[in-house]
């Protein structure tokens, strides 16, 4: 039972940190993707 | 608690061998392999910042020629910047967030490892970007300073490649960093371990970790673009093919602003410790300082322009962007204040850490106060590209944020090591350093005020006096680290054993659980959960 309970609490957690990570990873993304592909308007050949 | 304690003593089993550091999932091993890092980028920017103060002792060029001079400095300020400070900070995070919170580890230890790893391929490749001009056909050193701006940047050789590169792994791996510190602090608390009950150095970096993420992935994606504009044919800063050099500018700064933040916010987070720990008074206004931290962070990021008065900006662009920046004051300003009022009538004790927190104080105000100078528009088109704006910073950057990395080695050592230090040595240093900081970069301000240019290999002989104090001021600044090197190798060593709360004042008002575990730290704590009062 106890087992249980922790193996319950661990995959909890497991789950709760791929959340926040994600949630964050994908902050990181839309930082870089924008000004990419925002300013890809500007882009003219030389 | 102590039954947890002697739990973890219980199962003290360590990995041996090269294997416990290459393949680490601890946060302690890693801790420590960030601080070795950031102890030798130390010396490395340290030696670059010596020659230029060698070159400029007297008018003339002495020793190193422009171009090699342009490419130590931008170096020096890279080395500084992402090799030292960031991973001292993220050192002293690795090792103390966990035990604060009373967390086993860190939420991603694997993500931990690779976040560290990065670090010295992107050391590696930082020196190539060095080295590799003086092979044939490779251009010229990159000289752009820091700020990496175009057409310069566009036009230099293939040590900009190089450096682009390395501006990309260290991105990657300050953003996989902060995303575990993050991540950690909102998943891993203890039970009981509330929002308002963590230590201000936890809440730093909470901001650090937040502001990382939303600057880091910018100056990729403008490296990026500056990558394209060298090889792909784009013109993303080149007016003559429909862009724009100043976008670049913006693209930086965005993410060159609230770096300062990510320098300054946790030596913020250690004064929160250090000054109530010494004064034995908890910290005065812990709820507003957590307020002003977040204002200070949301207001970072939208005053980036006042690098950029004198490239033509509307009229109301500057206006914002002045007004803006003088309203900072006010949020660091209230820090301040706050850690003033938790020394008035306390029972203040003058240990190593203390003595770097007053002097952090006292020096980091006197950079606010030129900081305000220089956020107004006309005063800044003044001192713009000066040597007072040199003095500014390094007022800002040096006891802002290194002296509080200092104070924090010295505040922590015996929890790390579980040996005392050399109180007297420590306070050698402590006055070794500060003497020798004020005479680097006190004269500064009068050589730019007197119309001294930075980024400069030579000056008018008129400017002499004032440099040959600062040469022998960097001198001095420099040497003191060897100090600062022998008592951290020495207390590493041996020494008089620390208590697991070798500073008397360290609990009062805080609920920080790393004092409650001995000194130094089994290599596995909190594998149960503590209780939190």
């Amino acid at each position: 039972m106890m087992n249980e309970n922790i193996n319950e609490a661990d995959k909890r957690l497991k789950r709760n940190n791929f959340i926040v990570a994600g949630i964050l990873s994908a902050i990181a993304l839309t930082g870089i993707l924008v000004p990419l592909f925002y300013y890809t308007g500007l882009v003219v050949p030389k | 608690m102590s039954e947890a304690t002697a739990h973890d003593d219980h199962h003290d089993h360590k990995p041996t061998g090269i294997g416990r550091w290459l393949f680490s999932t601890n946060h302690k091993d890693i801790g420590t392999m960030y601080l070795i890092f950031a102890l030798v980028m130390l010396f490395l920017g340290g030696a670059s910042a010596m020659v230029l103060r060698m070159e400029l002792f007297m008018p003339g060029i002495q020793i190193v020629d422009p171009d090699t001079y342009n490419n130590l400095l931008t170096n020096h300020a890279l080395i500084m910047v992402f090799g030292m400070v960031m991973p001292a900070g993220a050192g002293m995070a690795n090792w103390m967030i966990p035990m604060m919170i009373g967390a086993p580890d860190m939420a991603l230890p694997r993500l931990n490892n690779l976040s560290f790893w990065l670090l010295p391929m992107a050391a590696t490749m930082l020196i190539l970007s060095m080295v590799v001009s003086y092979f044939p056909g490779t251009g010229t050193m990159v000289n752009t300073g820091w700020t990496l701006y175009p057409p310069l940047s566009v036009q230099s050789g293939m040590g900009m490649d190089f450096l682009i590169f390395t501006v990309h792994i260290l991105g990657i791996s300050s953003i996989l960093a902060a995303i575990n510190i993050v991540t950690t602090i909102v998943n891993m608390r203890a039970p009981g371990m509330t929002w308002f009950k963590l230590p201000l150095f936890v809440w730093s970096w909470l901001f650090t970790g937040l502001l990382l993420i939303m600057i880091m992935p910018v100056l990729a994606g403008g490296v990026t673009m500056l990558l394209f504009d060298r090889h792909f044919g784009t013109s993303f800063f080149d007016a003559a093919g429909g862009g724009d050099p100043v976008l670049f500018q913006h693209l930086f700064w965005f993410f060159g602003h609230p770096e300062v933040y990510v320098l300054l916010l946790p030596s913020i987070g250690v004064l929160g410790l250090i000054i109530p720990t010494f004064s034995r008074k908890p910290l005065f206004a812990y709820k507003p300082l957590v307020w002003f931290m977040a204002a200070l962070t949301a207001l970072g990021m939208v005053v980036w322009a006042h690098h950029q008065y004198t490239v033509g900006m509307s009229l109301d662009a500057t206006t914002y962007f002045m007004i803006g920046t003088i309203l900072i004051s006010i949020p660091v300003g209230m820090m301040l204040m706050s850690f003033i009022f938790t020394m008035w009538r306390g029972a203040m004790t003058f240990e190593t850490p203390m003595l770097f927190g007053i002097a952090i104080i006292l020096m980091f105000s006197f950079a606010g106060v030129t900081g305000v100078m220089l956020a107004v528009v006309p005063a800044d088109l003044q001192y713009h590209d000066s040597y007072f704006v040199v003095a500014h910073f390094h007022y800002a950057l040096i006891p802002g944020s290194v002296f509080g990395l200092y104070a924090a080695v010295f505040y922590w050592l015996p929890k790390w090591t579980g040996n005392m230090y050399n109180e007297t040595q420590g306070k050698i240093f402590f006055w070794w350093t500060t003497l020798s900081f004020n005479l680097t970069f006190f004269p500064q301000h009068f050589s730019g005020l007197a119309g001294m240019p930075r980024r400069i290999v030579d000056y008018s002989p008129q400017f002499a006096d004032f440099n040959y104090l600062s040469s022998v001021g960097g001198m001095l600044f420099g040497l003191s680290h060897l100090l600062f090197l022998y008592i951290i190798i020495k207390t590493v060593k041996g020494g008089e054993k620390a208590p697991a709360n070798p500073w008397e004042g360290s609990q009062i008002g805080t609920t920080g659980l790393e004092w409650t575990l001995p000194s130094p730290p089994p290599f596995h704590s909190f594998n149960t959960p503590p209780a939190i009062k």
